[in-house]
């Protein structure tokens, strides 16, 4: 999923830390919203809805569905200027490969928003249906059950939810740093060589001719 | 890291308007007597130096910022006006308590000064206004997006609901809405 670029959500600022807007974003999110809310009830229904992220991402309309029925908790057809915000923050912290981050932030937000069912306790088909959303790794929830899960169902309650937020977490914050580990020793042996060029250049320009 | 609870307030009447919740000392300022010859905006903006020690017996009544005195003041948030109020509580150079009594000389004099204070204060409460506001650009990206996105929606309402639904026709009023607002901004540029 992709937040089209230009657009009016690409440009607002998602805290890397808190994974929130700023009030000053708040306050511009709440005018866009405002303006999409034709029928002034401070929400939205599932027609402006859908055009709204048709317009915004490049989710396709059963992607769309799934992401309004999951935001309509009461199943009234409507979506409030909070869930609203929640969504943009989703969209923005996938859009800034921030979707660990996210999680272990809000964690009981997202389990309440995967618990579709509302018998609380998530499993794999959950993170499966939402993958698109939340970006959530095979491996990881492979590697999660393995060393941490414990009962045989092998669907998580909050607490578990919780404790696979943060092993996620860690799992990326480990793989962001060999990435930079990585893109320094990148930049190190190219800087290397170009050093060594440039002495080699300097010593054959400096070498006399050879007379005949 | 603990969660943050998303409140984000839908609540249109929170911003940008006056609001009790906006640092008034429970309700008590240094209320200070107006002058007659002083023009109405600089009552305007002087609204938070109320009436309240002119007027006998009330004694430290708070003041309610829906108070029918102050109704030409909806134009100005007390946001705006809080800012302009230095935080000793009081506007210097508008101390005008017991300035009836004062001679014709001394009034002139003050009278320049004050209007040459209104004039600064003037253009700090444009400046605080202007800084709520969202800038243009932004607000004109807003505008061209939501008029898109509106305008698909309409398509799908008349083609699922019909053309003389009323949700129809409330967001073709706003469509129509949008569209003079897009039209004169172009013709003003």
């Amino acid at each position: 999923m992709k937040v089209k670029e230009g657009s009016f959500v690409w440009y607002l600022y998602l805290d890397k830390i808190y994974c929130l807007l700023s009030v000053r974003n708040v306050k511009a999110l709440l005018e866009y919203f405002r303006l999409l809310d034709v029928h002034h009830k401070n929400t939205l229904n599932d027609v402006l809805f859908y055009h709204f992220l048709s317009y915004v991402t490049n989710l396709k309309s059963r992607q769309i569905r799934m992401v309004f029925d999951m935001f309509d908790c009461n199943a009234v057809g409507e979506i409030g200027f909070e869930e609203f915000y929640l969504l943009v923050c989703i969209l923005l912290s996938h859009q800034n490969h921030l979707e660990e981050q996210f999680m272990y932030c809000h964690s009981r937000h997202v389990f309440r928003l995967l618990d579709i069912n509302g018998e609380q306790r998530i499993g794999k088909v959950n993170f499966h249906l939402y993958r698109f959303l939340f970006n959530i790794r095979n491996e990881r929830l492979k590697e999660f059950f393995q060393d941490f899960h414990s009962s045989e169902d092998r669907r998580l309650n909050y607490n578990e939810f919780k404790i696979y937020t943060i092993f996620a977490n860690e799992k990326s914050k480990e793989k962001q740093r060999e990435r930079m580990k990585e893109d320094k020793r990148n930049r190190f042996r190219s800087q290397l060589k170009k050093v060594m060029c440039q002495i080699a250049v300097s010593r054959f320009l400096r070498r006399p001719f050879p007379q005949k | 890291m603990e969660e943050e609870p998303f409140n984000a307030s839908s609540d249109h009447g929170s911003l940008g308007q006056a609001s009790g919740h906006y640092g008034l000392p429970s309700g008590r300022t240094q209320a200070t007597a107006p002058q007659p010859h002083l023009s109405m905006r600089l009552s305007e903006v002087s609204w938070s130096l109320d009436q309240q020690q002119k007027l006998p017996g009330d004694g430290g009544k708070p003041i309610s910022l829906r108070n029918e005195d102050s109704s030409k003041l909806e134009d100005l948030d007390q946001y705006t006006l809080l800012e302009l109020k230095p935080p000793g509580g009081r506007t210097p150079g508008i101390h005008l308590e017991g300035v009836d009594s004062e001679p014709e000389i001394q009034n002139e004099h003050f009278s320049e000064s004050l209007s040459s204070t209104w004039e600064s204060a003037g253009f700090r409460l444009y400046l605080a206004e202007q800084q709520k506001k969202l800038p243009l650009p932004l607000k004109e990206l807003m505008e061209t997006e939501a008029l898109e996105i509106l305008t698909k929606a309409l398509k799908s309402y008349r083609s699922k609901i019909g053309e003389n639904h009323y949700l129809t026709k409330e967001l073709q009023r706003s469509v129509e809405e949008l569209q003079r607002r897009r039209r004169l901004l172009w013709r003003s540029q």
